[in-house]
């Protein structure tokens, strides 16, 4: 007689489904989408570019005069800025490649932020299609994209750097863990707030162990090391200064808080259809960086479209992947459809928000600008507004146009001024001492049209002024 | 009572060692399969190539004609007609390039729809990879090429236009061109097996895709909005790059290189991904 048995079908999802070529597929799609609108942007002069003109400036100087070179942007060394020291890698490949190397270099390393998801959605026994959500939860999230889609920061790179530190940490490998850790230092000072949480998060799912007085120690020394050898004023980009708390603007703060939130609210109450309750401490930490940033005295650290709001994603998406595992339920079809939509739209209300922005106003000068560039030197020093300085390349020869005094213009320095655009950083004052010089015989005219003005100071300028 | 034994249990003797033995097997055997997989592409081009011209008349000239007719008849109506300028390199050459490398990857795509609905016969008797058809049919058109390259080659002598040491770069975007060509290769080969209207489809796009490439008109004079929207197309980003190397010693549009690099990279995985997706469905629809 033949027994008949019921095997239960034990649902164990095979590695292919998690890290396939579907995976890979969804990685490169971002990477081609953002760089394609990153290279629009800039081809049409919209990238604000202030940042991206520090960054180019700061490793084409590393090329020419080693690691004490200057910045024009900001007083003191690079280093002494920023603390990136993971930037000086990029030296190199930048200086031969061009703008577009920091470009991609930036989306592809955000995009493969989304192999550490599905690793910590693997690792919480999400079902693959679970964890593809979460994987673009975080691609499309506001926060990323709005952190690489104009400018290049270093601090952006260090959001897959934390990811893969929480998978480490999930998988108890300290070796690891103090790997990404010291690699998140060297994104800059602008990440230690994250390394603290990533270290805080270590405290809170191991306790007392090996691996988190690693951690500890090397974030302390990192601080250190910040604080006494670099001596860069972390503590004011990390603890808002007292007295200046910008209270008057709580609505905005209060829809930028919704705004960053949002997204992982909305999943977690796809989990919380199942009438149960399940609070994930971890909601903790993001909410901690969220006040800080939030509650902090400087107008471009409570944007947003910050840089420094990309790191927190990392943490929000953390509880979800808590609040999933420990509900362990399915989303239907049509509540995962629900979810893609929800994420697309909020894609395209930043798209449309973006294009309004007033900030990033599109000039209307983008032919005859291109044009005026081909008269710059590439010897002599360029003054330029924000959303030209991008297109001078990789060079060290750039100022920002905000940082004009007329009296310091290097002999022979040349200005690039679009009259009918103003990059919203740039003083009144500035534009009133470039009119004066304009008026002045310090400065011959080498292009004019539409608008657009490409002055040279003659070489007795600095003469005249140091007399 | 005997304890039961999983076979995917690891044995107590097993260690790192065992481990990496094993995965070092594993990669032995998936690079020696690879060789074979790779072995079948190469033999399945040629015979393309083979049939496709041993019955003729003319043979393999038909990988020259077709190419030198088609920029005949464009030279005419753009560069006569039109007076379409493309100086300081002559038309006739600049339209040459443009057809050539754009004849590539239309025929290379053109030929991979119907590479797996047309070999039902060769599917249903022997176990191969079916990846292995659209490659081999891209592959075929890139023999194809080659002979085309030589004529253009020939009419760049005779109208003594200068060509730069950068050209020696060509392999490198062709390396390009040939991932993207299979990417897209692939997703129609399988998009076609469930509808076929995915073959008639292909020729049309494959038209709009030409007018909105730099084919036919250099992109130098344009507006740098419009440009800049021409250039966002992969294909477009390659034929510019291709041109420039040659006739102009250096890339002009460096930024748009890397769109062309990541949109490549992506439309390759892409059409993997789905090609695996509805391999299985074949059997089912063939």
């Amino acid at each position: 007689m033949t027994e008949s048995i019921w095997i239960r079908p034990q649902t164990e999802y095979r590695d292919e489904q998690y890290f396939g070529v579907g995976m890979w597929s969804r990685v490169f799609a971002y990477l081609a989408i953002v760089v394609s609108a990153q290279v629009l942007r800039w081809s049409l002069y919209v990238s604000h570019g202030f940042d991206l003109g520090f960054y180019q400036q700061a490793l084409a100087a590393w090329v020419e005069n080693g690691f004490q070179a200057q910045s024009t942007y900001f007083p003191g060394g690079i280093l002494q800025h920023n603390g990136a020291w993971l930037m000086t890698l990029l030296a190199y490949p930048a200086a031969v490649f061009g703008t577009g190397f920091l470009f991609v270099t930036e989306s592809l390393a955000v995009a493969l932020g989304y192999i550490p998801i599905i690793k910590m959605a693997k690792i919480a026994k999400l079902p693959p299609s679970q964890a593809a959500l979460l994987g673009v939860l975080y691609l499309l999230n506001p926060l990323v994209i709005a952190g690489n889609l104009y400018d290049f920061h270093m601090s952006v790179l260090a959001a897959p750097l934390l990811l893969w530190g929480m998978v480490s940490l999930l998988e108890s490998k300290m070796v690891p863990f103090a790997g990404f850790l010291v690699l998140l230092t060297g994104m800059g000072n602008h990440v230690s707030l994250a390394a603290i949480l990533l270290v805080t998060l270590a405290l809170m799912m191991k306790g007392i162990k090996p691996l988190t007085l690693v951690g500890i120690v090397l974030v302390g020394l990192w601080i250190l090391v910040l604080q006494h050898y670099l001596r860069t004023p972390i503590m004011s980009w990390m603890f808002p200064p007292k007295g200046q708390l910008q209270v008057h603007e709580s609505l905005r703060v209060l829809l930028y808080g919704a705004w960053s939130v949002a997204p992982f609210v909305l999943t977690l109450f796809m989990f919380l259809k199942t009438r149960r309750l399940y609070l994930s401490p971890y909601w903790l930490l993001p909410l901690i960086g969220l006040a800080i940033h939030i509650l902090s005295a400087s107008p471009a650290q409570t944007s947003p479209f910050d840089q420094k709001s990309t790191l927190l994603v990392p943490f929000l998406i953390w509880p979800v992947i808590d609040t999933a595992k420990h509900l362990g339920m399915s989303w239907s079809k049509r509540e995962h459809f629900m979810m893609k939509l929800a994420l697309i739209g909020m894609l395209g209300v930043m798209t449309l928000d973006f294009y309004h922005s007033a900030w990033r106003v599109r000039p209307q000068n983008t032919q005859v600008l291109t044009e005026a560039l081909g008269h710059v030197s590439n010897h002599d020093w360029v003054y330029a507004q924000n959303n030209v300085l991008p297109h001078l390349g990789i060079t060290a020869q750039e100022i920002p146009l905000s940082r004009l005094k007329p009296k310091t213009i290097p002999p022979g320095a040349e200005i690039v001024w679009d009259t009918q655009f103003s990059d919203k950083t740039t003083p009144a004052f500035v534009y009133a001492d470039v009119k004066n010089l304009l008026h002045s015989h310090d400065v011959r005219v080498i292009f004019q049209k539409s608008g657009v003005l490409v002055l040279q100071l003659r070489s007795h300028h600095a003469q005249n002024h140091g007399a | 009572m005997s304890k039961s034994i999983r076979l995917d249990e690891p044995s107590p003797e097993s260690g790192p060692v065992k481990i990496r033995v094993r995965w070092m097997e594993r990669w032995h055997k998936s690079f020696h399969q690879l060789g074979i997989w790779a072995e079948l592409t190469r033999n399945l081009a040629v015979r393309d190539v083979e049939t496709r011209y041993k019955h003729s008349m003319l043979g393999l000239y038909w990988a020259i004609i077709n190419p030198l007719v088609t920029a005949a008849i464009f030279g005419f109506v753009f560069g006569v007609i039109f007076h379409a300028s493309s100086k300081p390199i002559p038309y006739v050459v600049f339209m040459l390039t443009g057809i050539t490398f754009w004849n590539f990857f239309a025929n290379g795509v053109m030929s991979a729809v119907g590479s797996i609905s047309g070999n039902a016969a060769l599917l249903a008797k022997i176990y191969f990879p079916r990846i292995v058809l659209p490659t081999a049919s891209v592959l075929a058109r890139f023999i194809d090429f080659m002979f085309s390259l030589l004529v253009l080659i020939v009419f760049i002598f005779i109208y003594h236009t200068p060509i730069y040491w950068s050209s020696l770069w060509i392999p490198v975007i062709l390396v390009l061109q040939v991932f993207f060509t299979l990417g897209i290769g692939y997703l129609v080969a399988a998009l076609n097996v469930l509808y076929r209207d995915v073959n008639q489809l292909v020729g049309l796009v494959l038209l709009v895709w030409m007018y909105f490439s730099p084919v036919m008109y250099p992109v130098t004079h344009l507006k740098p909005s419009l440009r800049s929207i021409l250039l966002m197309n992969p294909m477009g980003s390659l034929l510019q790059m291709e041109r420039d190397v040659i006739f102009t010693g250096h890339l002009q549009y460096p930024l748009f290189a890397w769109v062309a690099l990541t949109w490549t990279v992506f439309v390759f995985f892409a059409g993997i991904s789905l090609f695996r997706r509805i391999e299985p469905l074949f059997a089912e629809v063939m």
